[in-house]
């Protein structure tokens, strides 16, 4: 097996900390998120898997063959890892078709033109390999782009944020082919990605990083539906937090005794807890299931409508606002009264230090 | 789209190169038996090596250049110069070649046969023409009668403003240097204190001097004979403006310098070399510089140019052109006084 | 699988031209180019042996000055003129790059950002000087008004043909530089002057800064023009102490002077050239203009190449007319004479550019004090009268390779030592043009560092290294010191053609030199006013 494995891994950026050991093992095959805000580090533990940074500790490997170790770096171009650039950054200098090729050794015969026209085809770009790169739309030049890096067969590619540019429809319909094609061409990928959405509809598994500092690694539900950190928990997705206390294995808040889960501590009956709820587990009472026990009334307050679903801001009676989502079928009014409860069991975090 | 091969940018450079190549002349460089290190002109110079090698049968490599530049570059190079023969403009230069020890001493028979009041004194080069310091001036404003017979006379606040030199040329550096020595260094330093005090106009050669004069933007200056001559034969005499004044014989003003060749070391044994030496002070040689150049033959009984007065009357007593070497003490007190 | 052909392919803003924008931005490129404080050994070892050619003639006149010792330094630099010598130079220089400074900007401004009829023409003109030596500009104006002598005439002629330099660049920076920032200026209240100065001056400076820069060094290390107009310069000094004294170590001491001063030039322009702020590049309509404004700007435009290049060939025609030695020309020797000219300019450009290449490069990418030494090293050359430089090689290829001695290659060499630094600032602004994130891709491709900057780097900075090429070409064509000295015996060139006529007055038969001299002179230099300054404009 050729798994990436990044072990311990730190990068120095300027005199600041950009990665801090950091580990990951990425399967073969896999297709990875790096997700974080900007300035998380993400795209330096990029450039440190693509060899154009060097690593301050720790070590990163492919298999059995170790590519970065403090002061030891194997080069960009023996490492075996390809790159996609945000900006797609084709050879302006160069055609669609020299781009591709661009790593692709000149030989004899027709090998290479065949390489060329296989690699288009695949990306869909099999008319345009005599264009320049100037007379491309940004989908097409990504697509050039991504080509490009896969024509000389990496162990892994780096996508980094490669939609960021695009415009919303072209964005969703490309990042979906793109995972798919690597999908089947089973290549080792890493998205490099601060669009939480990306990274959970895309990827078999997301790492998110926070101040160079690795929060969580796991799949897109478990980043999504069992955050390891509050952080998380706000960073991916809409969250509803609530003061309350902790009893048995229920948080007593505005919501009534939600059921919940302690995250990252042990509290003790009576202590003081912040509960954190997604909005669409917040449900109206009709539909309450059997473990969620609690609930509470509450008037519509407002509605904001996204086509598929919307979100509800409703009042409760105590005097706090909470949201919650709902499928856009028999929505209620605003104003109506509704008696509300959580559908699953919620995440318990500790109160902020005052 | 074509994409673009850098390496066809080295082709520029073999390019270049070939191409130079192909514009040397390659038949020169064969079968030469000397070099040649020309501080005079190709134009001048090239038709008399013609004949030369008419006559010999001597194939001769020629390089042109200005005097000083040429004396520069043979004292850079020293020992390891690929010239045999330097022919030069200056006494001066020629000095500075001998002081260096560069010049191998000529048999007497090519030194004595020249006037031995224009030929180095220990034989290290040879006079080959010879052309007299005058005065130029301004035909339209100025007589004759209106100019000093003397260099004295031209550092007077009559003068003052009036007079062009070219302090940092070799010609007027000459000069400078037979005023030392024939009127002694107190007195010379005098003569270019009061030259520099009077306001001189300053130029960069003799050419600037007499085309400024020539175009009455200055009233006169210390120029050498033949400059004259040339402007004259190339625009006709009658349409000069510019005329000349020959100052007393003896006087610094009327110093004739000399256009000489010396045999550099390495050649000491090349026949052909000193064969063309021997050439420059035969018949031939002298009368083609009489008529290119209008200067001074320098072997005796070759009639010089018309309109010159004769060179015997310029001839300055007790002085030896060998003296004109001491062109460092001339620089220091051409600086004392500011003109350099 | 395959993905399905992007729908509505619009060719929007495309990857690459994003690519162009502004590195350092963010992401990627930021990281990549901030971590390239310390570059890597093969381009510093490259760059250091450019550095150390170049330097060959400083060696030089320290060894002939150093032989002389400290009070020889003393008493020379306290005589009575060198002071006013030095004095001459730097005045000279800063008014020269000053005039030449305005004159382009306000040239290259009119030509690129107002309609003004015949643009490219007018520009072609602009260019035009370049090709007129020095000496051959001085000597035609001397024809014409023979009093033309002292500071206010050299000033004048030198920066009209010294215009160029700063035109030419600027005018190309203009084009690649945002017109949007000056339309916010405008919204913003501010007059067209005050938006230029704001918006767009700090786009085109660096362009500017470095032609001021070469405008300085030609007008330190000017000869031919100085000495017909009688303006006591060191170079005139230097001269002097050569032909008239024979005392190489008094011309080695007035030589060091003049490095010394090219140096603090240099390291000023280094200050003064900054980062280039690119924003991202929209073309800009030229402006329309009223007809009493365009006469008004008609002298602006055309001063230099009257002053420059009409009025000299003026002088030159006159004295042609006058002239009494016109005679058969020499048409095979006049070709030979092309030939050899076109020849070392081609071999000296590629050579001067590839020696410049590694130094560019550092300057482009990388900071720090050894960069600053390697590139200011580069420019020496430049400050130097040819004799110097001329002299340095004779000394230095008899002392090393005396096989090559008055071979055409000591001769190119020669040529690439003294006008490098043409090539070197055109160059580095076209090197730092290429987005590193370019090159990094080429990396992850399979690409050595060497490969990747070959494959990726030289052919974006093309346009650049032709302009730095051409810049060499021209002034090797144009040079006649140093050629005269390193020449191979037998080969001239237009310029020794044009010197053997007129050191005899021989007007007529120099005439043909001069006037084919500068027809193939300014072939370069009208090819130069239609390259565009980066590959990234014809993206």
């Amino acid at each position: 097996m050729s798994d990436l494995v990044i072990d311990h891994a730190s990068v120095t950026h300027g005199s600041t900390l950009a990665v801090d050991d950091v580990s990951l093992t990425i399967r073969q095959g896999e297709l990875v998120a790096v997700l974080g805000p900007s300035g998380c580090g993400k795209t330096s533990l990029l450039l440190a898997i693509a060899g154009l940074l060097p690593l301050q500790e720790g070590s990163i490997s492919v298999g059995s063959r170790e590519l970065s170790r403090r002061g030891r770096s194997v080069p960009p171009e023996k490492r075996g890892v390809g790159w996609v650039p945000q900006e797609a950054s084709l050879f302006p200098h160069l055609s669609v078709g020299e781009n591709i090729g661009f790593a692709v050794p000149r030989g004899r015969g027709r090998a290479r033109a065949d390489r060329i026209a296989e690699l288009a085809r695949l990306v869909g770009l099999g008319a345009l390999t005599n264009r320049a790169p100037n007379q491309l739309s940004g989908g097409q030049a990504q697509r050039v782009a991504l080509a490009r890096a896969l024509a000389p067969r990496p162990d892994v590619l780096l996508l980094d944020e490669p939609f960021a540019a695009l415009d919303t429809q072209l964005r969703t319909g490309l990042r979906r082919e793109v995972a798919e094609l690597l999908r089947a061409q089973g290549t080792t990928s890493i998205l490099v990605t601060h669009d939480q959405e990306e990274a959970l509809t895309l990827a078999d598994r997301v790492a998110v990083l926070r101040d160079g500092h690795l929060e969580q690694f796991g799949t897109p539900e478990e980043i999504y539906q069992q955050p390891a950190s509050d952080w998380v928990a706000q960073f991916v997705g809409d969250v509803v937090e609530l003061e309350g206390r902790w009893r048995a294995g229920r948080v007593t808040c505005a919501l009534g005794a939600v059921e919940a889960a302690a995250v990252g501590f042990a509290p003790a009956d009576g202590d003081a807890v912040r509960l954190m709820l997604r909005p669409e587990w917040i449900v109206p009472r009709h539909d309450l299931l059997a473990h969620a026990a609690a609930g509470a009334d509450a008037r519509v307050a407002s509605i904001s409508y996204a086509g598929h679903d919307a979100m509800l801001a409703c009042d409760l009676t105590a005097g706090l606002t909470v949201r919650m989502r709902m499928a856009a079928v028999d929505l209620p009014e605003v104003g109506e009264q509704l008696r509300l409860a959580v559908q699953r069991p919620g995440l318990a975090f500790p109160t902020r230090a005052a | 789209m074509r994409s673009f091969r850098p390496v066809s940018l080295l082709a520029l450079p073999i390019a270049g190169l070939l191409l130079a190549g192909c514009a040397a002349p390659a038949e020169e460089e064969a079968d030469a038996a000397f070099t040649l290190y020309s501080g005079r002109d190709e134009d001048l110079v090239q038709p008399l090596i013609d004949a030369f090698t008419e006559e010999t049968g001597i194939e001769v490599e020629v390089r042109y250049g200005n005097t000083p530049e040429m004396a520069a570059l043979l004292l850079e190079e020293g020992d390891a110069s690929p010239a045999d023969v330097f022919l030069s403009q200056d006494a001066g230069a020629l000095g500075a070649i001998a002081d260096e020890g560069l010049f191998t001493t000529l048999p007497e028979d090519i030194t004595g046969a020249v006037v031995p009041e224009f030929s180095s004194t220990d034989g290290s080069w040879v006079g080959v023409t010879g052309r007299a310091r005058v005065v130029v001036y301004d035909g339209e404003t100025l007589t004759e009668d209106d100019l000093p017979d003397t260099i004295d006379g031209y550092v007077t606040e009559e003068w003052a403003g009036r007079l062009g030199v070219a302090p940092t040329n070799a010609s007027f550096q000459s000069f400078v240097t037979a005023l030392r020595v024939i009127e002694g260094e107190d007195a010379a330093e005098q003569w270019a204190q009061a030259l520099a005090d009077n306001d001189p106009q300053i130029f960069e050669s003799n050419i600037p001097i007499l085309t400024a004069v020539n175009d009455g933007v200055i009233e006169a200056g210390l120029i050498n004979h033949y400059y004259w001559f040339r402007q004259a034969n190339e625009v006709g005499a009658e349409n000069m403006r510019a005329q000349l004044k020959y100052l007393t014989a003896g006087d610094a003003g009327s110093i004739v310098n000399v256009t000489g060749a010396g045999l550099l070391n390495g050649a000491a044994e090349n026949e052909d070399a000193l064969a063309f030496i021997e050439y420059l002070v035969s018949e031939a040689g002298q009368q083609y510089f009489v008529n290119e150049t209008f200067e001074y033959p320098l072997v005796p009984g070759i009639p010089a140019p018309e309109g010159l007065p004769a060179l015997e009357s310029l001839v300055t007593p007790n002085f030896d052109l060998s003296d004109l070497d001491s062109l460092a003490e001339t620089q220091e007190l051409l600086a004392r006084v500011g003109l350099i | 699988m395959t993905l399905a052909p992007p729908a509505a392919a619009a060719p929007a803003p495309s990857g690459a031209a994003a690519a162009s924008r502004a590195p350092g931005e963010r992401g990627a490129d930021a990281r990549l180019a901030s971590r390239a404080a310390r570059p890597p050994l093969w381009l510093v070892l490259l760059g250091s042996f450019a550095a150390l050619l170049a330097s060959i003639p400083l060696v030089y006149l320290l060894v002939r000055a150093g032989g002389s010792g400290p009070e020889r330094f003393v008493e020379t630099l306290t005589r009575g003129r060198v002071l006013e010598y030095a004095a001459n130079s730097l005045g000279l220089a800063a008014a020269t790059t000053a005039t030449a400074l305005v004159l382009g900007t306000a040239v290259a401004f009119t030509l690129s950002r107002l309609r003004v009829p015949f643009p490219r023409l007018w520009l072609l003109a602009s260019s035009l000087p370049l090709a007129v030596p020095s000496f051959l500009a001085g000597y035609g104006w001397l024809v014409l008004v023979p009093s033309a002598q002292g500071f206010v005439p050299s000033w004048l002629l030198l920066s009209a043909v010294t215009m160029p330099y700063v035109a030419l660049p600027v005018a190309a920076a203009l084009r690649g530089a945002s017109g949007d920032l000056e339309g916010v200026a405008r919204t913003l209240g501010r007059g067209p002057l005050s938006a230029f100065f704001v918006a767009t001056w700090p786009q085109v400076r660096p362009a500017a800064i470095a032609g001021g820069l070469l405008v300085a060094l030609y007008a330190l290390s000017d000869f031919g023009l100085v000495a017909m107009m009688r303006f006591p310069t060191l170079t005139w000094g230097i001269s002097a102490a050569y032909s008239a004294s024979f005392d190489r170590a008094q011309a080695a001491i007035l030589a060091l002077l003049l490095v010394v001063l090219a140096l603090l030039v240099v390291l000023g322009e280094r200050s003064a050239r900054g980062r280039v702020p690119r924003a991202a590049a929209r073309a800009v309509a030229p402006r329309a203009i009223g007809r009493g404004m365009l006469l008004s700007l008609l002298p602006v435009v055309a001063a230099a190449p009257v002053v420059g290049v009409a009025i000299p060939l003026l002088g030159l025609a006159t004295r042609l007319v006058q002239a009494e030695t016109l005679r058969e020309l020499d048409v095979p020797r006049l070709l030979a004479a092309i030939g050899s000219t076109v020849g070392v300019a081609l071999a000296a450009a590629a050579l001067a550019v590839v020696l410049a290449l590694p130094i560019a490069a550092l300057g482009a990418r990388f900071r720090g004090r050894l960069v600053s030494v390697i590139e200011s090293a580069g420019y020496l050359g430049h400050a130097l009268p040819g004799i110097v430089v001329g002299l340095s090689l004779v000394f230095f290829s008899l002392a090393v390779l005396p096989g090559l001695y008055q071979s055409v290659v000591v001769l190119v060499f020669a040529y690439a030592v003294l006008f490098m630094p043409k090539a070197i600032g055109t160059m580095r602004s076209g090197l730092a043009d290429v987005p590193v994130s370019l090159v990094a891709v080429a990396r992850t491709l399979g690409e050595s560092p060497l490969r990747a900057w070959w494959r990726v780097t030289v052919p974006l900075a093309l346009p650049s290294v032709g302009i730095g090429a051409l810049l060499v070409a021209i002034a090797t064509m144009k040079e006649l010191p140093a050629t005269l000295l390193l020449r191979p015996t037998g080969i001239q060139t237009l310029a020794t053609e044009l010197w053997n006529r007129t050191v005899v007055f021989e007007f007529g038969a120099a005439a043909p030199y001069a006037a084919v001299l500068v027809l193939v002179a300014a072939v370069p230099a009208m090819v130069l006013s239609g390259i565009r300054s980066t590959a990234k404009e014809e993206w």
